[in-house]
């Protein structure tokens, strides 16, 4: 009986209580366990209102140290040694982009449906096919090989854990409460990890399947014609007045192989794959007011809310540092010291290749190499799946890197420098850079950096500039690299890399500056073959050499007047030929002529409240898809944009121009631009009102949460610029940086980022720079070494254990 | 004379539940505050078990005193939540207003101290017959 009195309130107490420890299923996500989530002590409730007070802590350093945080909360880290220093930076990171790092580690890994579940599965699977955690273990271990390294990273990763250590749930991320899933340990493969993802974000440019496809499909006079090699208006990285006075280290075998068919129909669509790129230019002291260097940069990337950057400042008896961090990995990624300012574009280079291979049976186990058949590596992956099984796939290694069979890369191998082990190390390069003195430090550094490859620029106190192009690049059998290759014969192999000393790089020109916008890094005389002409970018290095050629007494404004430059060179290219057909062939009507009228008067500035830019933008949409309408039709990628400029300048008559739905009719170029202008007025008169505005209102900026969680981030920024234009904000990607730093003794700074210091969403720090970036101001920036000299809005002291 | 009887036992009723209900605020309060989320419900199972309430007593007992603490803990974030976060989240939990998110911490607060209170006050009387 008393058992009977005891049974119903027990069920409904132990049911009511599991429920409310439960994550729960819906539509495909998860609703997290609400007894905690709710819970005003230590849920939700507990995320409005970040810790933002003064602190001490014991720590595993060697002695203390002394974090300062200024108005904007940029700490500053007084240490006695680098070490600790690291350690502080490691906890920075940690207390500020815990959640960012963990995301973004998981990303390259294959490990966010551990988090997420079933959503993101697909992508998992890919990361693992592409072998990125493996690298990442490699990478970590070869870190151990070089003096110094395993201390440093031991370090941060000990600071990144004591923070992570000191969390309770009440203290989680608010994303980590939403996604019900407590923060991991950190360790030295997570930091290698933090740097594959960002190497996926910048070195996995390749169009080898869209070429394989162009050469099967196109005759080679069409082929040769749609994609020369090389676009006679680029202006390379490094300037002509270079010589090369060395010979190139040849390929042992020169095979220009033939062309593989591609099983695959459908070329992967890649016209977004450069929005991520990048300025940066440094101008001699003789080109500027105050007879200082002064070096700019604006690391273009996908925009999120967390920024992908951390400002910091860091003191040690080697250093004194300031610039931005990639939380992750120690050290200032770009910045600035007593003696130097540097900074980095990407170079955009192509440094995957993937190679066919030819397997013994559908067994996949056994392929053919060298006239044999050997044993691929298998290694089995195990995909924790949250909510469901965990799923099970076997990767298969060969001798060219990992074989992918999930997307259109079927039975490819890839072969990556990111999975190479090399004799560099980037850990090495950013401890060298940090502390460099002058552009001997400098060019030591670069020589240790591995990738991906970038257009490293310097300026000194001494009043040196230079540019680099630093990373491995491989050397191939020449004719290799470009489309797929035969993966039967090891004589298609890479065959080394290009020495240091002979990579593209310029220190002093006679012109009075470097400067580099992705574009191709030398010109045709360069002795090595760099390939990936369809990622180097044509408009923006222009744009920027074009400004810097005609600038003398250049002051830091002129410097943040060309960071923001909305100057539309394409437009400025193509719109008068267009113009030109219209007037020609006189085909537009009455309603149409306001529309020509307005393109007519534009300036070719991409401003925001201006509505000339939607014209054009919506026009050459038309254009190009009117013209390539036979590419399109064989499912063939379609030439670059500057190739389009040049053949409707150069040969309106060309066939390409004859409209495929037309058989009657043979079209040129001036009929195409007829017919695109009214396509352009009938597709502007469809958008909203609110598109029909102006430009940003068309563009429609956004800075989305770095895990898409709606209203994280901000839903609509009304900004200028635009792609292939210096200030390169787009609707997803743009300038996540600004930096100008004129070299003075001691140099000074102006920077701004568009976001804010702190990771979590209820931080007044989380995006407080946003506006002010998007005026267009900066933040004045001078290196703090005394700390007793300033008074911190806060501070956090770390006392040895 | 039998109404007055009644008065006395109302009154005295009360004094109890009142100080029942302080009991279960202040506990259940300082148990959310130090302890772990499920801390209040083991707060108000044990009281009500010691105590030996009455099932009606510790199940309204316990309701109102989390549903209260609940409430008053939410509304008093709530307020110092100027980055909206409350309102954010609420969104992605399928478009719940900051009064609704407050309605159901309430709302979950209550349900657990009434079966909390229900449980214990079984268990105490359990014990009580043995």
């Amino acid at each position: 009986m008393a058992m009977k009195q005891l049974l119903l309130p027990a069920l409904l107490f132990s049911g009511w209580m599991a429920l409310l420890q439960t994550d729960l299923p819906v539509k495909g996500s998860f609703l997290p366990a609400l007894g905690r989530f709710m819970s005003p002590f230590h849920g939700v409730w507990q995320s409005v209102s970040p810790d933002l007070t003064s602190f001490d802590f014991k720590g595993q350093t060697k002695g203390n140290v002394k974090i300062l945080f200024d108005e904007r909360d940029i700490p500053h880290i007084y240490a006695d040694n680098l070490e600790d220093a690291l350690y502080a930076q490691g906890y920075l990171h940690a207390a500020n982009r815990l959640f960012s790092m963990d995301i973004s580690t998981r990303s390259a890994a294959g490990r966010l449906s551990e988090l997420i579940g079933q959503r993101t599965l697909a992508l998992d699977r890919k990361q693992r096919e592409r072998g990125f955690e493996w690298s990442a273990i490699q990478k970590a271990k070869s870190w151990e090989n070089f003096e110094g390294n395993k201390a440093i990273i031991d370090a941060y990763v000990n600071g990144v854990n004591a923070y992570t250590h000191s969390l309770d749930y009440r203290d989680w991320p608010i994303e980590y409460k939403i996604l019900s899933h407590a923060p991991v340990e950190w360790t030295s493969v997570s930091t290698a990890l933090a740097q594959t993802n960002m190497a996926i974000a910048l070195c996995l440019g390749e169009d080898d399947l869209e070429y394989s496809i162009a050469r099967a499909k196109l005759s080679p006079e069409d082929y040769a014609f749609l994609f020369p090699d090389h676009n006679p208006k680029e202006r390379p990285i490094i300037p002509s007045e270079k010589s090369w006075d060395f010979t190139a280290v040849k390929a042992a075998t020169d095979i220009y192989q033939k062309t593989i068919s591609p099983q695959t129909k459908q070329a992967e669509d890649n016209r977004n794959k450069d929005l991520n790129g990048s300025n940066n230019w440094a101008v001699a002291g003789k080109k500027t007011a105050n007879g200082f260097p002064i070096l700019a940069n604006d690391p273009h990337l996908g925009l999120t809310l967390p920024n992908i950057w951390y400002e910091m400042e860091i003191h040690t008896p080697e250093m004194s540092v300031h610039g931005v961090s990639i939380p992750g990995l120690p050290f200032i990624v770009i910045g600035f010291n007593e003696k130097i300012a540097w900074g980095s574009t990407n170079s955009g280079q192509d440094v995957l290749d993937w190679y066919q291979i030819t397997w013994q049976d559908s067994n996949r186990l056994r392929y053919k190499l060298d006239e044999k058949f050997v044993d691929a590596t298998l290694r089995t992956e195990e995909i924790k799946v949250r909510g469901s099984k965990s799923i099970i796939d076997t990767i298969r290694y060969t001798h060219w890197g990992p074989v992918t069979h999930t997307d259109e890369h079927k039975d490819m191998a890839m072969k990556w420098i990111g999975h190479q082990k090399t004799t560099t190390n980037d850990i090495d390069y950013l401890k060298k850079i940090n502390s460099a003195g002058d552009v001997a430090a400098y060019r030591d550094a670069v020589s240790s950096f591995q990738y991906p490859a970038q257009n490293k620029i310097l300026a000194s106190v001494q009043g040196d500039i230079a540019i680099s192009v630093a990373g491995v690049m491989p050397i191939r059998p020449a004719g290799n690299g470009e489309t797929l290759t035969n993966g039967e014969s090891t004589i298609q192999d890479w065959q080394g890399y290009i020495p240091f000393e002979h990579a593209p790089f310029i220190i002093n020109p006679s012109r009075g500056y470097v400067s580099s916008a992705n574009q191709a890094p030398a010109d045709t005389s360069y002795p090595y073959p760099l390939l990936g002409k369809r990622i180097f970018e044509d408009y923006r290095g222009r744009i920027v050499n074009m400004v810097l050629d005609t600038s003398d007494a250049i002051t830091p404004a002129d410097m943040e007047a060309l960071q923001q430059n909305n100057y539309h060179l394409l437009a400025a290219e193509l719109l008068p030929i267009l113009l030109g057909a219209l007037d020609s062939s006189a085909c537009i009507s009455e309603s149409e002529k306001s529309f020509a009228t307005q393109l007519a008067q534009w300036n070719y500035e991409a401003q925001r409240d201006s509505i000339s830019p939607v014209y054009f933008d919506l026009w050459y949409q038309a254009f190009e898809k009117m013209t390539w309408d036979e590419l399109d039709n064989l499912e063939v990628m379609r030439p670059e944009v500057w190739r389009l400029v040049e053949i409707a300048k150069d040969h309106p008559q060309q066939k390409y121009f004859d409209q495929l739905s037309t058989l009657d009719k043979k079209e040129s170029m001036q009929d195409i631009a007829c017919a695109s202008f009214s396509s352009m007025v009938k597709a502007f008169k469809n958008l909203s009102e609110e598109e029909q505005k102006n430009w940003g209102s068309y563009k429609h900026s956004t800075i989305p949460h770095l895990a898409r969680f709606p209203h994280f981030g901000v839903d609509f920024l009304h900004t200028s610029g635009g792609k292939h234009i210096v200030n390169a904000m787009s609707k997803t990607h743009g300038p996540s940086w600004r930096m100008i730093v004129e070299l003075s003794s001691p140099p000074k700074a102006w920077m701004n980022y568009p976001g804010g210091q702190s990771g979590n969403p209820a931080s007044i720090h989380y995006r407080d720079m946003l506006e002010h970036y998007f005026e267009g101001k900066y933040y004045e920036v001078s290196l703090r070494k005394d700390p007793a000299s300033w008074t911190p809005i806060r501070q956090i002291n770390i006392t040895q254990e | 004379m039998d109404t007055h009887q009644t008065d006395k036992h109302h009154s005295g009723m009360n004094s109890k539940n009142i100080i029942v209900l302080t009991l279960f605020i202040i506990g259940s309060f300082l148990s959310g505050y130090f302890g772990p989320w499920w801390a209040p419900a083991a707060y108000l199972v044990l009281v009500s078990a010691l105590l030996k309430l009455s099932v009606r007593q510790a199940m309204v007992a316990g309701g109102i005193s989390l549903g209260v603490v609940y409430l008053g803990e939410s509304i008093l974030m709530n307020s110092m939540d100027e980055a909206d976060m409350i309102s954010k989240t609420g969104l992605l939990l399928g478009g719940l207003s900051p009064a609704m998110m407050i309605m159901v911490t309430t709302l979950i607060g209550g349900m657990t101290g009434l079966l909390s209170g229900w449980i214990g006050s079984v268990i105490g009387n359990l014990t009580n017959k043995k």
